[in-house]
């Protein structure tokens, strides 16, 4: 069978990785703004008795790169090694979108035009004449609309050719690679008479209602407050939703635990092992999967409507002015925003912050934003404080709008310590903020919440089975060997108690953290079952049931408040410290990394513990 | 004729110009001129931050926001009539 290697290359936010999904068939995240896909990824289809190998390459305005993502896709393209480019244009931007594929097509490459977005174009009332472009070009020109997966096939066909017949563009206009200035304009200029050819632009009505939206969610008025109401509902919807759920998972579980112990003492297992492998290892696991599945399972696919719609950029761009009075970018809010998710993305994600000191910034900071494995431990600690005895409507706005609350001062604290951090570190240059806000789309929202959701369930699951259940049988070996008089778990938090009381904590809490490194969604679990084993043993099935553990263990509002500051304030996981050694390519700033929030965290509850 | 005596962050919103120069050449100007920004290009102030910076400018068909401090080297006219 003939293998051929295919890239797929463009503007940022044009349906890059859309189309690489429809021809792929698989499930590559999108987004609509810019710099959502920072690193190759790869995929392959067949057509024609031959096989494709397909590249989606980041977004790129030029092959003369700016930011980091844009260098590997301009040093991909420049190999020459993929026998055919698919140039993804976005049809309602031509003219911009042209500009890249003229530098491209002058490196002599093999390529298809793809003209993607072609439905929002026509909202636009912007029509092309694809066959004038392809006469102009001498290349074949697919419509495409890669969102319902329409020009998929006609796309994989017009590959298949060029790929068996490969033929070059024709292009009237000399590039001066001299002057990277004049270059830019005389390929500008050339774009816009190729345009003039072939676009026709009538009254369209999307172009209109767009400004009407951006002018209310940027005013000085609307546009903070709409942003702070948008997170609080998400919150609300999220804490609303979750605990019912939690609740069902903890009574399925715990019915499942009692059918195990009644099994495991009709094969009459040694105590030992039965322990070990229920106590230990299936309720660490099942307890993990009952606190971090439901709010995750909810908060994530709705975030992911929000990043759909192009609202994402619009946040970058009302916070910018904040964030360069700090020193840092305004780029790092979509950053922050992705290390809510998991912060090794958000530190990858700092690759769209051109200027290495505000990037490096970025890095440094970004693990103020409580993960994924950090926001159910917020919620269930929220949800102590105000919940009470019964968890209720009222309680659940209270709830939410204390978390908007808990992120507001995370975001405050990254600010302060970017400020800080930019008066340390030396200058990394010139800085400048450039962002494209992109017009808003209609997420697909049952198949985005679908998608989104089965994502996160299986992320939630994998890292339970993977981090949770050797943390469980690892602490409950802790628990249950004993040297001299008391378990190592009694020795070990014994030993920390005295720093953990001077935080405002309990030794048992630092040793949460600590044991927590591989991963924050063990924390909780950890703390349950140190208490468990060394006082009254109670079974946890509920938030009160929590609650009245952790406050026989001596749990009061300031350890509560003093938890909630080391959960977002304490180093970043094992695989967020990998992140940002790949990414900084220095010990040094992983090890500051680490450090940085260590510290604040620390110094934060050693006073609000003294108060 | 062509009035060429504005800046860019100074031109009104909702005012289309001409860009007349761009009088430095750096790593920023250049990815400015990448999306559209550059010499001989009509361009216009769409909507504001809510702290008055940066600027949203739709230019090429995109929407591309700059800081005031980034384009001060930007100058513009606007058609006189």
């Amino acid at each position: 069978m003939k293998k051929y290697s295919v890239a797929l290359a463009g503007n940022p936010n044009v349906g890059k990785s859309t189309i690489f999904n429809a021809l792929t068939g698989l499930k590559q995240h999108t987004g609509n703004w810019t710099g959502k896909t920072v690193d190759c990824f790869e995929g392959q289809f067949e057509e024609n008795q031959a096989e494709f190998f397909v590249t989606d390459l980041p977004g790129a305005y030029s092959l003369i790169s700016y930011s980091r993502e844009e260098a590997v896709t301009a040093h991909c393209l420049r190999k020459r090694e993929y026998d055919c480019v698919i140039l993804v244009l976005d049809a309602g931007a031509l003219e911009r979108n042209l500009c890249f594929a003229l530098e491209v097509l002058s490196l002599n490459v093999n390529a298809v035009i793809c003209l993607n977005l072609t439905d929002e174009a026509e909202q636009k009332g912007i029509i092309i004449d694809d066959k004038a472009l392809s006469e102009a070009f001498g290349l074949p020109v697919v419509r495409c609309c890669a969102v319902k997966k329409q020009g998929i096939k006609e796309l994989k066909a017009a590959v298949n050719n060029a790929c068996e017949a490969p033929r070059t563009a024709r292009l009237d206009f000399c590039p001066d690679y001299s002057d990277g200035k004049k270059n830019i304009e005389i390929i500008s200029k050339y774009s816009r008479k190729l345009c003039s050819g072939c676009v026709t632009v009538t009254e369209g009505d999307k172009i209109k209602h767009d400004r009407r939206l951006d002018r209310m969610l940027t005013s000085k008025a609307l546009g903070i407050p709409v942003m702070l109401l948008l997170c609080g509902l998400l919150f609300w919807i999220t804490v609303a939703g979750a605990n019912y759920p939690s609740e069902w998972l903890n009574y399925l579980f715990g019915a499942v635990k009692n059918r195990l112990d009644e099994w495991s003492a009709a094969l009459s297992l040694p105590p030992f092992l039965s322990g070990l492998l229920i106590d230990g290892v299936y309720s660490t696991l099942t307890r993990v999967i009952a606190v971090m599945l439901p709010p995750m399972a909810i908060f994530f696919p709705l975030f992911s409507l929000l990043e759909d719609s192009g609202y994402m950029p619009r946040i970058a761009f009302n916070l910018d002015r904040i964030f360069s009075r700090c020193g840092a970018h305004g780029k790092q809010s979509l950053c922050m925003m992705m290390g809510i998710g998991c912060n090794a993305c958000g530190v990858t994600g700092c690759r769209i912050i051109e200027n290495k000191k505000e990037r490096l910034i970025a890095v440094i900071t970004n693990n103020f934003m409580p993960c994924n494995g950090r926001m159910p431990i917020l919620i269930s600690l929220l949800m102590m404080c105000f919940s009470g005895a019964e968890f209720g409507f009222s309680s659940s706005f209270l709830i939410s709008f204390s978390l908007v609350g808990v992120i507001a001062c995370c975001v405050i604290v990254t600010l302060l310590v970017s400020k800080l951090l930019s008066a340390l570190l030396k200058s990394g240059g010139e800085s400048g903020f450039v962002l494209e806000l992109p017009p808003f789309r209609r997420p697909q929202i049952i198949k985005t919440l679908a998608r989104s959701f089965w994502d996160r369930t299986l992320i939630v699951l994998g890292r339970a089975v993977v981090v949770a259940a050797p943390a469980g049988a690892i602490i409950w070996l802790c628990a249950n060997i004993y040297v001299g008089d008391a378990s190592i778990l009694k020795h070990c938090t014994d030993f920390l108690d005295p720093f953990g009381r001077f935080l405002g904590l309990d030794g048992v809490i630092v040793m949460a953290f600590i044991l927590g490194f591989p991963a924050n969604e063990t924390v909780i679990p950890i703390i349950i079952m140190s208490y468990s084993a060394t006082g009254a043993l109670t079974d946890f099935e509920g938030y009160n049931e929590l609650f009245s553990l952790l406050s026989q263990n001596g749990w009061t509002i300031t350890t509560v408040v003093c938890m909630i500051i080391m959960t977002v304030m304490h180093f970043p996981c094992s695989t967020t410290c990998l992140t940002i050694k790949k990414e900084t390519g220095s010990i040094k700033w992983t090890l500051l990394s680490m450090a940085v929030p260590t510290v604040c965290g620390i110094a934060l509850c050693a006073v609000v513990s003294h108060i | 004729m062509k009035n060429n005596c504005c800046k860019l962050s100074e031109l009104p919103l909702m005012t289309e110009a001409a860009i007349t120069s761009v009088e430095i050449d750096n790593a920023l100007t250049r990815r400015m001129a990448q999306l559209g920004i550059s010499r001989g290009e009509m361009i216009t102030p769409v909507f504001k931050s809510p702290f008055g910076d940066p600027i949203a400018y739709s230019v090429k068909g995109c929407v591309v926001a700059l800081r005031k401090s980034d384009c001060e080297a930007i100058k513009v006219g606007v058609e006189v009539k």
